[in-house]
């Protein structure tokens, strides 16, 4: 008897083990808090401009403003509203043009009504000594909830008056580099 | 729960496992439960610890911490149905049908990495997809088995296998890499480039149920029902094995179970992701004659550029699934005989009162075995309760205690068997959890 006794006192123990099996010194409330911040980075958009670009083809004079545009989809999709808490723009400029440009980026919704403006001064360069400007637009609120109703961008140069207009034969270029990063609270 | 002959489920981890009774019966639903569930790289504890420490903080060092090797598994199986008989002195039949869960997934690091810290910090890194590996299944299995003893020292047994598998998902052997770099060209700051993406997910028994958008959860269920009885993907398996006397004491057994596969050809869809692609973003060219918007559809020609080279197809090919094969191999010493007047019948003598011995236990995955080993003590304490106490190393843990525990009063049997004791006392810091149990009736002719 004095074995089951044993028995019987080691099973206990057992059940107790079992039964105590428990979750300790953690706190599964912790879950609200879980908020990934991923930031990600993207090539924009780029381009080269020469001479000829600035030759309105008509009248083989300078023109005074040169624009391309683009649709940006995904700036005023949901997962965009929602989740972007900032983003930054950076464009980088090159030119080696000997000629001044003054550059707008035109953020605009569908009704072409503007919702974000960069605006950018760009130095006369030389075709070996080019001149260069980084320029960074960080955009959050409360801008950043207007610049998330645009769909389109209008890249806009103007070409301020000058006693030395651009011709064909003019040597350099005007380069345009760009990325985004993107700050996300998902 | 390997090599504890006097629990009859001993016979679905061994077909070829000394049966020293003449007929078992499961209690329906009850006859065995078990469960299984292993982290190798990180524990709740590791995340949920209520140490002040940002949850996010401590998600990210776990990211970090953590390899592509590091996989998370769930196995749970529950007997519906389990018996057996003695056919004469040397064959013992078994049937039985259980319900089966199945889960693995490799820790998908690049994309975790990718998702929870973006690419901002990681420029000039490839992200692989080939971290992608899981598998999952849902299935029934109706199983009938033969157990013979060739001679005194040689037992011998089989199990054919039938699987009905209920819900598939799985995907394995993908590749392709994406990287952000600076740019080669020049053109731009970044370049994008998707390399040879080839990634894969098949699926069978799914797409019907989340198809119809849930309209009629009855429904569902009534197709779910359907499958359990050989209504869905079936396939075919085998399990073998052996129990060997060396000599007197020293027993050695082994067996391979679950070799076998099904073929998925019921509600099956692929989704298949491929293609290469790179981009440095939208070039804008400032076209000489503008018309009246002045606009050239930059970014549809992206979108349409980039779904022609990066393409999901979803697809309706049949597939074939391998099940998780599992080898046990043990070996065990029998000592002390007691003074009881009871008798091991198969051997016609006294049972020995203890043993010790080793078992290694391995289950093929996608990428590679996983592997346990296992020391353990048997004890029959009385003929009513027999003891095993375990210790094993795995890829989860170096200290692994565990305890099984079985009662047998009349032919009334019930088991219980746990791992991982020490940490049950906190079951947040244990990487695995193992648990099973189980009651039957056991039939002996000498009762």
């Amino acid at each position: 008897m004095k074995r089951f006794k044993k028995v019987v006192f080691g099973l206990i123990c057992l059940m107790l083990i079992f039964l105590n099996s428990c979750v300790s010194d953690v706190d599964f409330d912790q879950t609200e808090n879980i908020l990934p911040t991923p930031v990600f980075e993207s090539s924009l958009m780029y381009s080269n401009l020469e001479a000829p670009n600035f030759i309105d083809e008509a009248t083989q004079q300078e023109v005074i403003i040169l624009t391309d545009t683009t649709r940006l989809e995904y700036i005023n999709s949901d997962f965009f509203v929602d989740q972007l808490i900032k983003t930054n723009l950076n464009f980088q400029f090159a030119n080696s043009l000997d000629r001044h440009f003054s550059i707008d980026f035109e953020f605009v919704n569908d009704a072409d009504e503007l919702r974000y403006l960069a605006e950018i001064e760009v130095p006369p360069g030389q075709p070996n000594a080019p001149s260069v400007v980084v320029s960074n637009f960080l955009i959050e609120e409360p801008e950043l909830s207007v610049f998330e109703e645009a769909t389109k961008l209008i890249f806009k140069i103007t070409l301020p008056p000058s006693t030395n207009p651009i011709d064909t034969n003019t040597l350099g270029r005007l380069e345009l580099d760009s990325k985004v990063t993107f700050y996300f609270e998902l | 729960m390997y090599d504890f002959n006097v629990i009859p489920q001993t016979l679905n981890q061994n077909p070829g496992a000394l049966v020293t009774f003449d007929k078992h019966f499961g209690i329906p639903l009850l006859s065995q439960f078990h469960v299984n569930f292993g982290s190798s790289g990180v524990s709740a504890y590791d995340i949920f610890r209520d140490d002040g420490v940002d949850i996010n903080i401590k998600i990210g060092n776990a990211i970090n911490a953590m390899s592509h090797r590091d996989y998370f598994t769930l196995n749970q199986q529950l007997d519906i149905i389990n018996g057996g008989w003695r056919k004469d002195e040397t064959t013992y039949f078994s049937y039985g049908m259980y319900e089966e869960v199945d889960m693995i997934s490799y820790f998908p690091k690049d994309v975790a990495v990718l998702l929870w810290e973006g690419n901002a910090n990681h420029i000039g890194r490839s992200f692989s997809l080939n971290d992608v590996s899981f598998k999952a299944e849902l299935l029934s299995v109706f199983h009938f088995g033969i157990n013979k003893q060739i001679n005194k020292k040689f037992t011998l047994g089989a199990r054919a296998k039938i699987y009905s598998s209920i819900a598939n998902v799985n995907s394995v052997n993908n590749s392709g890499t994406f990287t952000t770099r600076e740019s080669t060209t020049g053109d731009n700051v970044y370049e994008h480039v998707f390399q040879a993406l080839d990634g894969r997910v098949q699926t069978s028994g799914i797409a019907p149920l989340i198809g119809d958008e849930n309209s009629d959860f009855s429904k569902d269920i009534k197709t779910l029902r359907k499958r359990i009885l050989f209504g869905g993907n079936l396939g075919l398996g085998i399990d073998v094995g052996f129990t060997y006397q060396l000599k007197e004491q020293h027993i050695i057994t082994g067996s391979l179970l679950d070799f076998g596969a099904i073929f998925h050809s019921k509600d099956v869809e692929t989704y298949h992701l491929n293609g290469s692609y790179t981009t440095e973003g939208l070039e804008l060219i400032f076209p000489p004659l503008l018309n009246a918007e002045g606009t050239t559809p930059y970014w549809q020609n992206l979108e349409d550029e980039f779904d022609e080279n990066i393409k999901i197809d979803t697809l309706k090919n049949n597939y074939v699934t391998w099940r998780s094969s599992k080898v046990n191999l043990s070996y065990r010493y029998n000592f002390g005989k007691g003074n009881g007047q009871d008798c091991d019948c198969y051997a016609g003598q006294k049972p020995y009162q203890n043993a010790l011995g080793l078992q290694l236990f391995s289950v093929f995955r996608p990428r590679r075995p996983q592997f346990a080993a296992t020391a353990f003590y048997y004890r029959r304490l009385f003929d009513f309760l027999k003891l095993k106490a375990t210790y094993t190393v795995d890829a989860f843990s170096l200290r692994n205690f565990g305890l099984g525990a079985s009662l047998h009063i009349g032919r009334f049997n019930m088991y219980l068997m746990g791992n991982n004791l020490f940490e049950l006392q906190n079951i947040s810091k244990a990487q695995s959890v193992s648990l099973q149990f189980g009651i039957n009736l056991i039939f002996d002719s000498n009762d």
